[in-house]
Parts: C-alpha cells; structure tokens; sequence
C-alpha cells in the first residue's frame, strides 16, 4: 500500500487539491475594497501575470494584484510549513516535532531582528542601497538567510562526525534556539526605548500575509517546489525508517542521505514560509497530526497530503479572519494560535489512548 | 466489494456537498462595494506643478488634490487646519483619537474611516494623494507606490520650526499656500502670548501607562514644549535623549519641581497622576507632596504637528493656573 | 567450502574503551546455520552488528560473498544480507504484507514502483513462514509469534543468501520457539548461510549445524553441538548451575537445564565457583 500512488490516498489528495484554488478563487473575492466581480477579478489576474491586457483602470488593476499576490503567498506559505512540519515529524518519529526545532522560527527572527536595525539606521551606512523596493525585501531576505544559518549552525553541531543523530539533532536544536532566543531578547532590550523599532520587530513575530509582493509569493514556490521534489526519494525511506536506524540500513536505506535530504527540504521551506510571512505557529505541528488521522501512516501519503492540507488550512483561516473582521482581520500568526492551541487539545482528548500508548 | 463501495461514496457525500457549496460561493459571492462620495471641484490655478520633497524628490501634482488621504495623526491635523472636509476622502478611524479632530466624536461626520494602513482598503478608497508617515509599515507604502498613488511620505516633526516647514509643504501639495502662512501667522500670535515663568519650573515629563515609567527626553515633541513654555527639562538636562524609560529611584534623584503627564484617556484606565499620588515609594517627592502635577491632554502631548505649540501653551496656562 | 560471511579477526570497543569483541573470526558456508551462544555481556550482540555491518570494527573485515562489506553500497549489501532484528524501535501502522513488501525494498525501482516478481516474492515470503493468512492484518494486532515470523518473512523477501537472526525466540513460548527456529532451519536447508544469535543452548543443540561459543569478547569453542554442551566446555563460561543430560536414543542429542542441587549439595559446588568472576551486565 505505502508503494502505490500518494498510498493510495489519492480521493482525499485530489479533493484537497481541488480546494486550493477554489478556496484562492473565494479568497481573490474577498476584500475590503469590494471589487468581487468575477470576470473583472479573472481579466486582473490574466493582467498581473502578463497574459493581455486586463483592460482594468489602474486602481482595480493594482487591487486585484495585492489579493493575487496576497493569495498566491498564503497558499504557498501554508504548503510550505505543512510539508516541513511532516518532514521533521517523519524524521523524529515524534508527531510534536516542528520545523522550530531545527532553529528555523529562531533564525528567521534574529535576520529579520537584524534587518529592522539596519533599515531603521542602527547600521549607520551599513544599509547603502536606498531603493525603497529593495528595502522592503530586505527583512524577508535576512530572515531566510537567518534561518538557513541556523540550521546550519545546528547541523554542524549535532555531526561531529560527520554523522547526523536524530537525538543529538533534537538536542542542539534546543541549546541553540535558546542560544539564538537570548541574542533575539537582547537585540530587543536594546532597541526597547526606541518604541517605533521595536514595534516593527513585535509586528514581525506576529506574521502578516498582508500588502505581499510577486517576490514573496514568488520566494516561497520555487522553495517549496525544490523541497517538495525530495518527497519522491524520502517518503517510503521514512517509512521504513519508523522501526529505527538499523533496520532500515539493514533493508537498503541510505539514512544518512535521507537525513540530509529531509532536513534540507524541511529548512528551505520553513525558511522560506517564514522569512515572507513573520511567524506563523501551530501549522507545522497541527497540519501532519491532523492528516495522519485521515491518511494514514505511509509518508507518501503523509507528505503531499500534508502540503495540499497546509494550503488548504492557511487559504481557510485567512479567509475566515478576513471575512469576518474586515480590514481590521488579526496577524496570521495571532490567528493560528488562537485556533490552533485549542484545536489540538481537542484532537489530544480524542486520541487519548493514542497519546498514552505512545 | 460493493458494500465497501456504497462506504466510500457515503463517506465521499458530505466532501462533494462541501466542494459544491464553496464553489457555488466562490462564483456568487459579492463583496458590495460602497458608492464613491462625489468629488468637489476647485480651481486649478497654480496646477499642474512640481512640489518639492524634504527628501529631495519632487512630486508632480496634475490638479489640485480634491481626495486626500492622511494616514495618521500627524496628517490628520495637516487636512484640517487646511482643507475643507469635501476634500479629504477618508480619515484613519483609530489615530483620530490623537489628532485636533479628536475631542468631537462627531468630527467630519461625511468622510469615511478607515481603520489600518493597508493597501487594499485605501486603494479602494481612490485618492488622489496620499500622505503617509514614515514609521508606517514599509510593505503597504511600497505596494501603494507600486499601484502608481501619489504618495508623500512625512517625517513626524519634533519642533515648531519643522511643523511650520510641513504646514508649508501641506500648502504647496493642496494649492492652498494663503491658507498655510495664514494658519502659520495664527500659531505664532498664540505662542507670542506665553509668559515664560520666574524662575523656570524644574519639569519632568513623565508617562506611567502601568508598567513602567517612561520620561521624555532631548529630541522629543515634550521636550520643545518645554523651551516654548519656558520651563527646564529635567530629563534632557540629566543627559537622556528621547522617550526612555525610568526607574523609580532615578526618578526620586532626579526630584522634579513639577511632574507634567498626559490628561486621563477617554477609555480610562490608570493615569499618571494617579499613579505618582499612589505609589509609596514617591511619596516624600515635594512635587507629589505639593500634588505639582500639570495635566496636558493627551492628544497635545502626543501631537506631531504645529499643535506642538498649543500644547506648550496648555502647559503654561495650566502651571500658571497651580502657581496661583 | 567457501564461506558466504567471514568475519575475520574482527575488534570493536564502545565509547569510553570496552572492548566488547576481542579478535572474533568466524565464517558461515552454504548450508550451514551457525548458531552464536554465550552469557549476558558475552559480545554476541556487539558481534551481529559487526556482521551486518551496522558497526564499523576497530580492526578486522567482514567479507561477503568474497567482498569487503564496508566498500559494499546498501543497497547491494542488502540484495546479499538480510538481518531479522530481535525487536523494532517501533512498530509501524502498516499491514503484514506492506511491512514485508519493504524486504524488497533494495529491490524495487524508485520510479517503476513494485514490479509482478516483488508480489510473488512476497507472498512467497508470506507462505514460507506460515503467516499467509495475516496479510492484511495490522502490525500493531499480532502475538509475538506472529510477530517474529512476520519479521522472519520481510528477511526472506530480501532473497538475500545470508540471514543474521537476532534472538528470534526471545519472549516466545516453547511451543512457538520451536516452530520458529524450525522455520529458520529450513532456509538454511534451501542452500542459505544463516546466523542466529541465541541464549538458548537447547534449540541451538537441536537445530544448529555448528555453535559459536562466544565470552568476554572472544570464541571459547566453534564447534558441533554435541561437542560443545558437555560440562568441561561450559562450566567455565556458564558457572556451575547447569544440568546436563542427552534425549533418549535414538536421538541422542545432548541437554542442559538451569539446576541448582538441593541445599544440602550445594556448599562444595560453591566454593569450587567463587573463584569464578560475575559476568558483568549486559552491555548490549
């Protein structure tokens, strides 16, 4: 079964599958500005990805690709934390690890700390480059970078031997969050008296899918499309990799290129999802519980369901927080712990045998 | 077999209901938009024209404005010391509370709030220019920029001179320069009437929102008050520059002649006069013993505009007013 | 006879310098099932991954069919040497017959998926060690026996010509001890080289072609059953504590039984073993 196409969960892929854009579609309809017209809303579209001319004034035009790009990064975002979430989980074999763990959320918020600094003039002339477009991407690049290194510093120093162990990557992981969460905290002890900077760097670890451009959208799909494509060479070494270390070199596995592979894909994509969204919890950890309970324990089931559920997910929330609330909608990140903490108790008291067998 | 089939298609109805209905809702739904107010007309005299921006680019303006946008407070005081509500298309709902339209819930009832400095929403608002502040997130002024608005991005001033500069900027962007030096020429008689106390009180602006003290230092709005009022600034004196926060024991060194605090807010709360009456530690403090606490409304001792001045006089009626 | 698996001269100490195999050799030929005996902390288990090269020894090699193992990829080394573990870490959520698909796993094309000859190869497996019937069945839902004969199948779909059994009997009941050692007694007889590493002195006498002793890190005897349960052979390993005896004729084969004399018997037994060191825990 875990050898057939998506484990032989493909009804449930295809319908969530099918979700995604409609749930795009729906989410392109909603906005404060009230444009919901269809055919206009589609003739935008087709103009902001230079397929003719919409034939929008420029107004419409321009609204129409907030919400395109807005959409297109929700998704992607979504997509990105859900398969990373069901990387690190695989890899564990702990369904509460989460692409944290590996430094990620910490790292992306030291560079994107940092960019903040510098963009507010801490750096001095350090920041030469005064194109307002380019500044704005600077947050987002330092925060993948930030991650990336993380991961790096993280990896380094749980292989000593070139050999990375899951229980030592677990530890490290946690001494250097700390360690990255005590330069995060003194970054903002010093700026606390300067409240404008310190505000933007509160504002970041909220998350936000507001005001996105093509480079943000466009960051997160090619990072979740090089980390999805590791999917077809990990998913049933995961598998087999449940009943430990040994057995599966024992059947033939690679564990150490499947380490490598899975740890990479997981980084890229949380790094990516969070360098252009701000903190987004609970979507890594909730998306792959969820989906195990409905598509089983095969990771090729696992993995891509995962990816389309966290999609799905983030459309749906974002969707939700701004249908209702309007323009005065939450930060995304605000949203998925207020959901998501309660969700997941209510999924633990379900599955409490589960939980206590384990 | 077959039994295991009619489980699966039973399982699959309800999934088929839900796709069905969201995408008979995504084909349907309708986000109704607003009617747009109707736009005054003013006369183009002066216009088309290049303004020049403190930041060294320059601004070409085809008509004179007639849907201005400010984004916040600071702005907020720019359109109406200046422009006729009819020309201004939308006001920040929330930053009112910090402006001169704030003590009147009913302030330029026709124009419409808007309640975050986000792209879609002011887009849709269609203005013909937007003044925007500098500490606003980078993200929206940028996807604003993009879709073409013209777009003044303000730097909050900190001192009179820097106000009367943007009120002169304000004038040139409206067309409505005569209005501008007029509102400068009113501020400047209402500051010439300050009689600078004998001797200069020894002042301390100091905010306590609950958790924490806060005082203003070199560099602040509070701090040209200050020297518009003619008192001393403890705080800038003791070498402190900006908004920076106090223990209770540098303040009880410091040892202020007169605490200057924000009025009560409109929601409530804890006010800083309450606080320096209640806390024990300050008790033996001769400005709280003497209850030497001059309340400035809040939005005047928050103001970034040429309110700066009025404020300042507040705060010398208000000393005036404990002296006697 | 050329041996399919070779250990030769085969070292390892774990962290902190105990050396827990001190110069091993040993070989394995078609046919044969050689069985790996010795107390707790002997090196039996240290020895197995060494075999199946899941440890790297400090000095000697392993060869497998002529080959060096550690030049050898996985997956190669998998098509040549399967190992039946004593337990999993964990037990995943699959069916019997998924879980016996992954022996194929060196086997199968990435991209093809599993092929006609994979199937057959499983439900081979599947028939050979009796759990046919469980195929659909969950992982989670079987008896020990089951379990270990399930384990036993996934070894067999490896089609690989070398098995390295892992204590199959532990925690299983007589009746099922003996099927089991059965069971990997006849893959032997179809021309395969198989290790088994047990504490049971009897199954390995009834059904081993030849017994490793194995103590304190290095081999006290390789030789048949027979002459290796005999008291001169053992005491010094095992300690005094054993009864030896043979089943009847024709039979013949001999015995040993956990015993301690009446009381009475006891005091010059002890004082003949207290020179004797303990054996130290199990270090696996």
């Amino acid at each position: 079964m875990s050898r057939r196409l998506l484990g032989g969960r493909v009804g449930l892929a295809a319908t969530l599958l099918l979700l995604v854009p409609l749930l795009m579609l729906l989410s392109l309809r909603v906005g404060s500005a009230g444009l919901s017209d269809l055919p206009t809303l589609l003739r935008g579209v087709l103009g902001a990805l230079g397929l003719g001319d919409g034939g929008l004034d420029a107004s419409q035009q321009a609204i129409v690709e907030l919400r395109l790009w807005r959409v297109l990064t929700t998704a992607g975002v979504g997509a990105a934390l859900g398969l990373s979430g069901a990387l690190v989980q695989g890899l564990f074999r702990n369904g509460l690890a989460a692409p944290s763990i590996l430094g990620i959320t910490g790292g992306a918020s030291l560079g994107a700390t940092l960019a903040i600094l510098l963009l507010s003039g801490y750096g001095g002339a350090l920041v030469a480059v005064q194109d307002a477009g380019v500044l704005t991407l600077l947050v987002p690049l330092f925060g993948f970078v930030g991650a990336l290194v993380t991961v790096l510093v993280v990896l380094l120093l749980a292989s000593p031997g070139g050999r990375i162990s899951v229980p030592s990557l677990l530890l490290t992981g946690i001494a250097v969050n700390t360690c990255v969460a005590g330069l995060l905290s003194l970054l903002s002890s010093l700026v606390l008296e300067d409240w404008e900077v310190s505000r933007a760097v509160l504002a970041w670890t909220f998350g936000t899918l507001d005001d996105r451009a093509p480079a943000h959208a466009g960051t997160v799909w090619l990072c979740l499309a090089v980390a999805a494509s590791v999917v077809p060479f990990v998913a049933w070494e995961l598998d087999l990799l449940q009943g430990g270390e040994d057995d599966a070199r024992s059947l033939g596995v690679s564990t150490a290129r499947v380490r490598a592979l899975v740890v990479g894909a997981a980084a890229l994509s949380a790094a990516s999802a969070v360098a252009v969204a701000g903190q987004i919890a609970f979507v890594g950890l909730v998306v792959p519980h969820i989906v195990r309970q409905f598509a089983g324990r095969a990771h090729a089931a696992v993995l891509p369901i995962s990816l389309l559920a966290g999609a799905d997910f983030l459309l749906g929330v974002d969707l939700l927080n701004r249908w209702l609330l309007g323009a005065a909608h939450l930060p995304p990140g605000v949203v998925m712990s207020l959901v998501g903490g309660p969700f997941f108790l209510v999924l633990l008291a379900l599955n409490r045998r589960e939980v206590e067998t384990w | 077999m077959i039994g295991a089939r009619r489980a699966t298609l039973v399982r699959g109805l309800p999934v088929a209901f839900v796709l069905v209905v969201l995408g008979a809702l995504a084909l349907t739904f309708d986000g109704g938009a607003e009617p747009a107010r109707a736009r005054p007309t003013v006369s183009r005299a002066g216009f088309p024209r290049d303004v020049a921006l403190p930041d060294g680019t320059t601004l070409h303006l085809d008509a004179p404005p007639v849907a201005v946008l400010p984004a916040a407070s600071g702005s907020v005081d720019l359109v109406a010391a200046l422009l006729p509500p009819a020309r201004v298309v939308a006001l920040p709902g929330p930053a009112l509370l910090w402006s001169v339209l704030q003590d009147d819930e009913h302030a330029w009832p026709d124009v419409p709030r808007f309640p975050r400095y986000l792209a879609e929403p002011i887009l849709a608002l269609r203005p013909d220019l937007v003044l925007a502040h500098d500490w606003q997130d980078a993200q929206t002024t940028a996807r604003l920029r993009e879709a073409g608005l013209p777009l003044v991005l303000l730097t909050d001033p900190r001192t009179w001179d820097e106000a009367r500069a943007q009120l002169r900027l304000a004038g040139r962007l409206f067309g409505v320069e005569a209005a501008a030096e007029r509102v400068i020429d009113e501020t400047e008689t209402r500051l010439a009437t300050i009689v600078p106390p004998e001797p200069a009180p020894r002042a301390l602006f100091f905010t306590h929102g609950g958790a924490g003290g806060w005082v203003a230092g070199a560099g602040t709005t509070n701090d040209e008050q200050a020297r518009l009022a003619g008192v001393r600034n403890l705080a800038a004196e003791a070498g402190r520059s900006g908004h920076t926060s106090i223990t209770l024991e540098d303040l009880i060194t410091l040892d202020p002649g007169v605490f200057v605090v924000p009025g009560p807010s409109r929601e409530g709360g804890l006010s800083t006069r309450a606080f320096l009456l209640a806390e024990p530690a300050l008790a033996t403090l001769a400005a709280v013993r003497g209850e030497r606490i001059v309340e400035i409304d809040g939005w005047l001792y928050t103001t970034t505009s040429h309110h700066i001045v009025d404020g300042a006089l507040q705060l010398a009626e208000r000393l005036e007013a404990l002296d006697r | 006879m050329v041996n399919l698996l070779e250990g030769r001269g085969l070292a390892f100490e774990h962290p902190g310098g105990i050396r827990a195999v001190d110069g091993i050799s040993l070989g394995v030929a078609r046919s044969e099932l050689v069985v790996v005996c010795g107390p707790n902390g002997s090196g039996k288990t240290t020895l197995v991954g060494l075999l199946a090269g899941l440890l790297v020894p400090l000095a000697g090699e392993v060869r497998l069919e002529g080959r060096s193992l550690t030049g050898l990829p996985l997956r190669e080394r998998a098509q040549l040497l399967a190992r039946v573990p004593q337990e999993l870490r964990a037990l995943p959520d699959v069916s019997v017959s998924d879980f016996v698909l992954a022996g194929r796993y060196a086997r199968i094309d990435r991209w093809r998926g599993p092929t006609r000859k994979d199937a057959d190869a499983v439900r081979f497996a599947l028939e050979a060690s009796d759990v046919a019937d469980l195929g659909r069945r969950s992982m989670q839902a079987l008896s020990g026996g089951q379990r270990q004969r399930v384990l036993l199948a996934r070894a067999l779909a490896q089609e690989a010509q070398v098995l390295l059994v892992d204590e199959p009997t532990n925690g299983l009941d007589p009746e099922h001890q003996v099927r089991v050692m059965e069971l990997v007694a006849g893959l032997a007889c179809h021309a395969r080289a198989v290790v088994v590493v047990t504490h049971d002195l009897n199954l390995a006498s009834q059904f081993a072609t030849r017994i490793v002793l194995v103590d304190a890190g290095r081999v006290v005897i390789d030789a048949p059953p027979a002459d290796v349960l005999r008291r001169e052979v053992l005491e010094p390993v095992y300690g005094s504590a054993l009864h030896y005896g043979a089943m009847p004729a024709p039979d013949g084969r001999p015995f040993v039984l956990p015993w301690l004399p009446p009381v009475g018997a006891r005091a010059a037994d002890d004082a003949a073993s207290r020179d004797r060191p303990a054996s130290d825990g199990d270090a696996s």
